[in-house]
């Protein structure tokens, strides 16, 4: 377990070093530079603009220029934003993003964990079959959709909530519908696995034995079959979590959440190389990161996974 | 359609400014000492009637996009100008209404020399926000800043009609005392121009030549427009900069004309969703949103807070003149005839642009030659002209790009039809991403290519230059002797209306012989602006300064 534990970490690095070099050429072979506008720049201008950010320098000597800076957690300035650094930039948006993740994690494990319990023990019932078809419902219906309804009826017919803005945990209203909004489709599927897992661990003897002996069905849901049954929930938390954290572009901006999903997207349509890879390395570690919790919480909650 | 290039393209080229107008009479009035002209009253013209708007919170809340900087030096998009706007001031600024210009930091301007010599009179209580004085000195240090290569400043460019400036920022000369402006003492600025400069006190009006404090950027380097750092001289200050969220301006205690300052404080929410804008402008949670979603249009023509105008920019095509078939002035012609330009505006752009097939919008006195009439009938004798059609060559498969976006390909497959409807010729489409697609333009790597132009002043110059030869914004391959010619003569002329008449027959070339380009329409710009809002004026620049602003009443909720 710990050798496990201790190999993934020296792993880390390495993925991280490649990921970064690849991001680094691939954004500089895109087509379209930075500077580039519909208005043609003045040479001496372009040329004062490729020297302040190291632009004109051979490939290989802005590489190392800004490996050197990775290694001091420097990511450069932003080429679009120009008076704020994308170290900057990061700073002020992941915590946004970390925190509505947080949120719809939560969501999406409370309604997707209740709805899959309940149909999982209603199995083949009027309630297990809605559960289902609401459950495809989450899964199908896109945030650009489900977003401005919620908008329209929420805010704008009912004035329950507010239409958007952002102000963290000071204003919880604004985060309220963001969260339900980016949850329902984790919560989906998390309904889903929860279903299918317990389905399968109740219909193994052991708690057809734990039925025998008069166990109430709630202590045998909840002591013996959840157990087994969140198995695969757990492993599809890991990607799921990192998913959530890293924000999306399309609820940051229906809501007017300031995070990291709409600076990575601009960022590449933008050409801000640094920002392109400043987010790119966040992203990647995040992902990492949560793969190994899952990983560990999974070996932990089953003692048939070892590593 | 204008802005469907997303905000990107709307923040680097959507550019205004500068008026001829109003220097005209100054500037052509012989060799003699000319004053300005302004009239006394303007200020007060301005003011409200009653005094009921101090009962209301002075509070503006207002769409805008996260500025790229604030530094005026820098700036190129409308949407930090408009923020730049309130937290500087130039030696002119722009009259709300007429854009005529009008006493800013210079309290008043001479002109002298036949146009060439300017002489601005800095105002005694011009003061910085952190009470420092405003001198002449400032005006000098912000320029030479500008010019110089290293401050990478995209619109150095508008210091050029100084006398060498441009050589300055080329690097030709290095020493700045030889560029023409001059301080002879702390309050009286003096500008040389290399010649006369019908549009030179618009110029002073414009961004890139406002004050910047240079003992700050000393001091802090690129990061002086932070919050925490910033020193500005105009009628508001910097309050806050929340990253994507909002900033937040305040009405400044150190502007010379304060009094006159109605809103406390003005607020930019930093937002990019049309949709959610125009939800919170219906909560009233937003004053004024200068864009709206273009889906929405039908519904908002008939609301009372929107509003639609003319703007100083032109939808146009260009051609690749280096490659067949539209190397041959006949078949770009003939392309250009064959447009019904009505039934686009009509019937794709519906917000009331202005259909027209000559390249250079109206502006205050100068109204370019009508371009030619829609006759497909002598578009395809042309094309038969050009050996094409009937019996002729087979006319060879030709790309029309554009950018990706809803808008511009609505209007280029109503344009193909037309083409194919009325020539018998097929013109394939070919969209990119935005950065692609100027790459694609830039490399010449197209056919017809969609294009847009806003000028950088109200002056005809703007536009006509564009077409000259190897230009670094033609991009159309094009090169015509007399056109050149043309260009030079009227930079050179101090005589109006033969300045005009060599603008009509670079029009004339252009839009009538040539065809290196397709205009189609000139832009409007719409918008939503709440009933309590006052002090606001319709202009074909988008101009509308914070300062003459106010709001009459409580928005009903």
């Amino acid at each position: 377990m710990i050798h496990y534990i201790i190999k993934k970490l020296l792993v880390f690095p390495v993925t991280l070093f490649f990921l970064m070099t690849l991001t680094f050429f691939l954004v500089r072979l895109t087509p379209g530079g930075p500077f580039d506008s519909e208005r043609s720049l003045d040479p001496v201008v372009e040329e004062a603009m490729k020297e302040k950010y190291h632009l004109n320098a051979p490939l290989p000597q802005q590489y190392l220029h800004y490996l050197g800076n990775c290694l001091k957690l420097d990511l450069g300035p932003s080429f679009k934003h120009k008076a704020t650094s994308v170290n900057e930039i990061i700073a002020a948006t992941f915590p946004n993003s970390m925190l509505l993740g947080s949120l719809s994690l939560l969501l999406a494990l409370a309604i997707g964990m209740a709805a899959g319990i309940i149909a999982a023990s209603r199995h083949n019932t009027f309630i297990d079959y809605w559960a289902m078809t609401l459950s495809v419902l989450g899964l199908s219906l896109p945030a650009f959709v489900l977003a401005p309804l919620f908008q329209l009826f929420f805010a704008m017919k009912w004035s329950l909530l507010p239409v958007a803005g952002y102000n963290g945990l000071a204003s919880p209203a604004y985060l309220i519908l963001p969260a339900l909004t980016l949850s329902l489709p984790f919560a989906a599927r998390i309904a889903r696995l929860t279903r299918g897992g317990m389905l399968e661990v109740l219909n193994q003897d052991f708690i057809r034995t734990a039925k025998a002996k008069g166990l109430k069905e709630r202590t045998m849901i909840c002591r013996h079959a959840l157990k087994g049954g969140l198995m695969p929930v757990i492993t599809f938390l890991g990607p799921a979590f990192a998913a959530l954290m890293t924000g999306s572009l399309v609820i940051e901006r229906v809501f007017k959440i300031p995070g990291l999903g709409q600076e990575f997207v601009e960022a590449a349509l933008n050409r801000d190389y640094t920002l392109v890879s400043g987010t790119v390395l966040v992203y990647g570690s995040l992902l990492i990161i949560c793969n190994l919790i899952s990983d560990l919480v999974c070996a932990w909650v089953d003692p048939r996974v070892r590593f | 359609m204008k802005y469907t290039n997303s905000q990107l393209a709307r923040n680097c080229f959507k550019i205004l400014l500068a008026f001829l107008l109003a220097s005209i009479p100054s500037v052509y009035s012989s060799s003699k000492i000319s004053k300005n002209t302004i009239p006394t009253n303007w200020q007060v013209k301005y003011q409200p009637k009653n005094n009921s708007w101090q009962k209301v919170k002075q509070n503006f809340y207002y769409y805008a996009v996260d500025p790229e900087t604030l530094d005026p030096a820098l700036i190129t998009g409308s949407n930090e100008m408009r923020m730049a706007e309130a937290l500087f001031e130039g030696l002119l600024t722009y009259d709300p209404k007429t854009l005529e210009a009008r006493p800013g930091v210079a309290s008043s301007w001479t002109v002298q020399n036949e146009g060439k010599l300017y002489t601005f009179t800095i105002r005694k209580n011009a003061l910085w926000s952190d009470g420092t004085k405003l001198t002449s000195h400032d005006f000098y240090h912000s320029w030479q800043r500008v010019l110089e290569a290293k401050t990478a400043a995209s619109y150095a460019m508008q210091l050029y009609p100084i006398d060498g400036a441009e050589k300055y920022h080329k690097g030709q000369i290095k020493d700045f005392k030889k560029v023409g402006i001059s301080c002879p003492d702390k309050h009286t600025l003096v500008v040389r121009l290399k010649q006369a400069c019908p549009y030179f006190t618009d110029l002073a009006a414009f961004v890139t030549l406002y004050p910047t404090p240079i003992h700050v950027i000393q001091k802090y380097g690129d990061r002086w427009v932070r919050p925490e750092h910033i020193v500005s001289n105009g009628p508001f200050i910097l309050k806050d900069w929340q990253h994507r969220q909002k900033l937040i301006m305040q009405k400044s205690s150190h502007y010379w004309a304060k009094e006159n300052v109605k809103l406390n404080h003005v607020t930019a929410l930093l937002q990019s969703d049309l949709e959610t804008a125009y939800k919170l402008f219906l909560k009233g949670q937003l004053h004024w949103m200068d864009d709206i979603p273009l889906d929405k249009l039908e519904e908002l023509l008939y609301r009372p807070e929107y509003y639609v105008m003319p703007f100083l920019g032109v939808y146009f095509y260009r051609f690749n003149v280096n490659k067949v078939p539209f190397n041959d002035s006949r078949v770009r012609r003939a392309f250009s005839l064959a447009i019904d330009r009505l039934s686009i505006t009509q019937q794709v752009t519906k917000a009331g642009q202005r259909p027209h097939s000559h390249f250079c919008p109206p502006m205050n006195d100068f109204t370019a030659i009508t371009g030619p009439a829609h006759n497909p009938q002598k578009a395809r004798m042309l094309l038969e002209q050009a050996g094409y059609g009937k019996g002729g060559k087979v006319f060879p498969e030709v790309e029309l790009l554009y950018n990706t976006s809803e808008g511009h390909k609505k209007i280029a497959e109503a344009i193909v039809q037309q083409w194919e409807d009325e020539l018998g010729v097929q013109v394939s489409l070919r969209n990119s991403e935005w950065k692609v697609f100027l790459n694609d333009m830039k490399q010449m790597n197209y056919d017809i290519c969609r294009s847009s132009w806003i000028g950088d002043y109200a002056d005809p110059n703007t536009y006509y230059d564009l077409f000259i030869t190897d230009g670094g914004n033609n991009r159309t391959g094009w090169s015509h002797e007399v056109y050149d010619d043309l260009l030079k003569k009227s930079t050179y002329t101090s005589n109006p209306s033969l300045r005009i008449s060599y603008f009509q027959q670079m029009e004339k070339i252009l839009s009538h012989e040539e065809n290196p380009i397709i205009p189609i329409y000139q832009y409007v710009n719409q918008g939503l602006l709440q009933q309590n809002v006052n002090g606001w004026y319709v202009n074909n620049r988008d101009i509308h300064p914070f300062k003459y602003i106010w709001l009459d009443r409580e928005l009903a909720k």
